[in-house]
């Protein structure tokens, strides 16, 4: 894999201050999803805008696909195109007088032509579920619906990588959860992602690298697991360990589990603590809403009369809207539709795009995880009544 | 105390709720503003009280029936520029002469505080002057939300820049009130604005943090602005209205009659 950022001994301090960031090194590879995790005052919020070229290391340099960035004015441009940053507080970022202008504004300063911005704006709009609310003013929207503009106004510059601070901080915890799923959406779709935030548990289920940054240094960067195993570092990064990893070490210590893998999230939890099935597991059923219409959803909904429900992927959540179906899970899917399954209750997944795939994935890194099996059947039109 | 559930002009965007809410919002933003600006000019120009009374009354009449506006509201609305119009007037009533004598009050020094002919004339001319434009400028803000007329600035050939800044002002407008209330709320619960002293003291306070944070946040968005690729463009909030010929044709002929009443009134 190749990076696609790269910091190289980046040292920058605030004028008057003490060293913000000391001799920094890190790269991120193309595809992943990398979270940024410290303490308050350790120096994440620099680290990301020294991502965009904000501002300058004293020394060191940053490489975007192994180019050194220039601190010109096309080269700034050019480095901002391809990182999208999304701040901390969307009151800042969204400025215009309505959700149109403010995703447009990106396009436009990137002068591309008018059918191109409206494709885009309306796309990124799209994206993030907030389609139809092109004209309202920000001022009247909630948190949440404003941290979904700023990310379209991100989007709709189409970026390589996007990086966004702390974006679930003020945020209650549906929301939250509505927006990873949203950048796990668009990760699907290609893009790399590097978040910072000081929530553990967030970051232990989500990326698949960690770096614990504190006092402006890297203490570490390696998966999620790793580095929130280690007691130690922790204590010195003052962060605690997610709950789940601490309860997992505990049982451990205890000799009530194995030490094996330790669990990602509660289905594997769930399955380690009861170690095997007493009842049949239940099935997940995926369908693509991309290639299925309404007659064929109610052929279903026909068929597999005792089950759950479950929408991932904002076209899909649509897709049901106007058929009007309301589903059970909308955040967490995969992870509801385990724990059904383990008590033998079977789900329907809706979802679409390379998201179906990730229903697989997932599923097949719990069977993994806990040697369980879980059939997952992907249901097509001319499969309905299997 | 008032009660807090009442909708005043204080509460934050009360007149922008109602104007972008109103059911006269598709009308082309452009067509209000001339049916604004005309009525007003040809209200604030009339040498007598007719024309501009005749303004005020059509366009209450059309605030409060045709654009649905709470009764309270708009009234809580009028008080401001009508209490401005009514001193003035009182004033002018006293103040000024010319014509016959109407009512003598007294002497003081060289001045006769009395009332003559002309200057009954000319108070009430302010006053009606006033209410006319007045309400025709309440027209076209409670049933034209402020973004939509960002596009016909644009059409008028305002600056851009002249627009862009009016956009960023309008956008955080809103943000500072809020945070102005929650400064407010700050001192509230630690016993500020208790007593004259204290209260001149905590609205100082309130004023020089308001002033930081409004710096803050504009550096801020300069920071937010740079990351886009800010290149001096910015996109106008996108805004679709329904041309209907009834609007033109209502709008047109209402300005007709002005003019007409304008120059009867001239004539006569």
């Amino acid at each position: 894999m190749s990076a696609i950022l790269q910091f190289d001994s980046i040292t920058f301090s605030y004028p008057g201050r003490p060293k913000s960031l000391d001799s920094l090194s890190f790269q991120i590879e193309r595809g992943k999803k990398v979270a940024v995790v410290g303490p308050n005052g350790a120096g994440k919020t620099t680290l990301l805008l020294m991502c965009n070229g904000t501002l300058v290391p004293d020394s060191g340099s940053v490489l975007l696909n192994g180019d050194p960035v220039s601190y010109d004015k096309s080269g700034l441009r050019k480095l901002r195109s391809k990182v999208g940053l999304v701040f901390q507080n969307s009151d800042s970022q969204v400025f215009a007088p309505s959700v149109f202008a403010d995703v447009a504004f990106g396009p436009l300063n990137l002068h591309l032509s008018e059918e191109e911005i409206n494709e885009r704006v309306s796309d990124a709009i799209f994206a993030v579920g907030l389609s139809g609310y092109e004209k309202r003013v920000p001022h009247h929207l909630s948190g949440g619906e404003r941290k979904r503009v700023a990310i379209a106004g991100i989007l709709a510059m189409k970026p390589d990588i996007l990086v966004a601070d702390e974006p679930t901080s003020s945020l209650d915890p549906a929301t939250s959860a509505e927006i990873m799923d949203l950048l796990d959406e668009l990760h699907e779709e290609g893009t790399t992602i590097l978040l910072s935030t000081h929530d553990v548990e967030l970051a232990y289920s989500w990326a698949d690298e960690i770096i614990l940054l504190a006092d402006g240094r890297i203490l570490r960067q390696a998966p999620p697991e790793e580095v929130f195993s280690d007691r130690e570092l922790m204590n010195q990064a003052r962060l605690t360990s997610p709950v789940l990893l601490t309860l997992y070490q505990e049982l451990v210590k205890l000799g009530v589990l194995k030490d094996t893998v330790p669990p990602k999230g509660i289905p594997e939890m769930t399955r380690l603590i009861e170690g095997s099935f007493d009842t049949n597991p239940g099935t997940i059923y995926t369908v693509d809403t991309d290639s299925i219409d309404e007659a064929f959803l109610s052929e279903i909904l026909q068929t597999h009369k005792s089950r759950r429900i479950g929408a991932m992927g904002t076209r899909s959540k649509k897709f049901l809207y106007n058929a009007g179906v309301s589903p059970e899970f909308t955040y967490g899917v995969v992870d509801k539709a385990l724990l059904a399954a383990m008590i033998g209750e079977d789900t329907i997944i809706f979802t679409c795009g390379g998201m179906v795939e990730r229903v697989d994935l997932r599923v097949s890194m719990f069977e993994e995880a806990s040697a369980a099996s879980i059939q997952v059947v992907k249901l097509y039109p001319n499969t309905a009544n299997h | 105390m008032k009660k807090n559930n009442q909708r005043t002009i204080f509460s934050e965007d009360v007149l922008d709720d109602v104007a972008t809410s109103s059911p006269l919002r598709s009308v082309p933003a452009g067509l209000k503003l001339i049916l604004c600006l005309a009525a007003t000019v040809i209200a604030v120009a009339s040498p007598e009280i007719w024309v501009p009374l005749f303004v005020g009354i059509t366009m209450i009449f059309a605030s409060l029936v045709l654009a649905k506006v709470p009764f309270r509201l708009y009234l809580s609305l009028l008080t401001i520029p009508l209490a401005f119009g009514l001193s003035g007037a009182v004033i002018l009533l006293f103040f000024t002469g010319g014509g016959e004598t109407l009512v003598s009050f007294f002497s003081f020094c060289v001045y006769d505080i009395q009332i003559t002919t002309d200057s009954l004339h000319l108070s009430l001319l302010v006053f009606a002057r006033t209410l006319g434009g007045m309400c025709s400028l309440y027209f076209l803000a409670v049933t034209t939300p402020m973004t939509s007329l960002f596009a016909v600035f644009q059409k008028l050939h305002i600056p851009q820049e002249f627009i862009d800044l009016t956009m960023l002002i309008y956008r955080y407008i809103f943000v500072f009130i809020g945070e102005a209330i929650g400064i407010h709320n700050a001192q509230v619960i630690r016993g500020g604005y208790q007593g004259w002293k204290n209260g001149i003291y905590a609205f100082s306070m309130l004023v020089s943090m308001l002033f930081v944070r409004t710096w803050e946040r504009g550096d801020e968005i300069f920071l937010s602005m740079n990351s886009r690729c800010y290149d001096g463009c910015m996109a106008l909030p996108e805004e679709s209205s329904t041309v209907q010929v009834k609007s033109y044709i209502a709008v047109f002929s209402y300005l007709g009659i002005l003019v007409l009443l304008f120059a009867a009134e001239m004539i006569l």
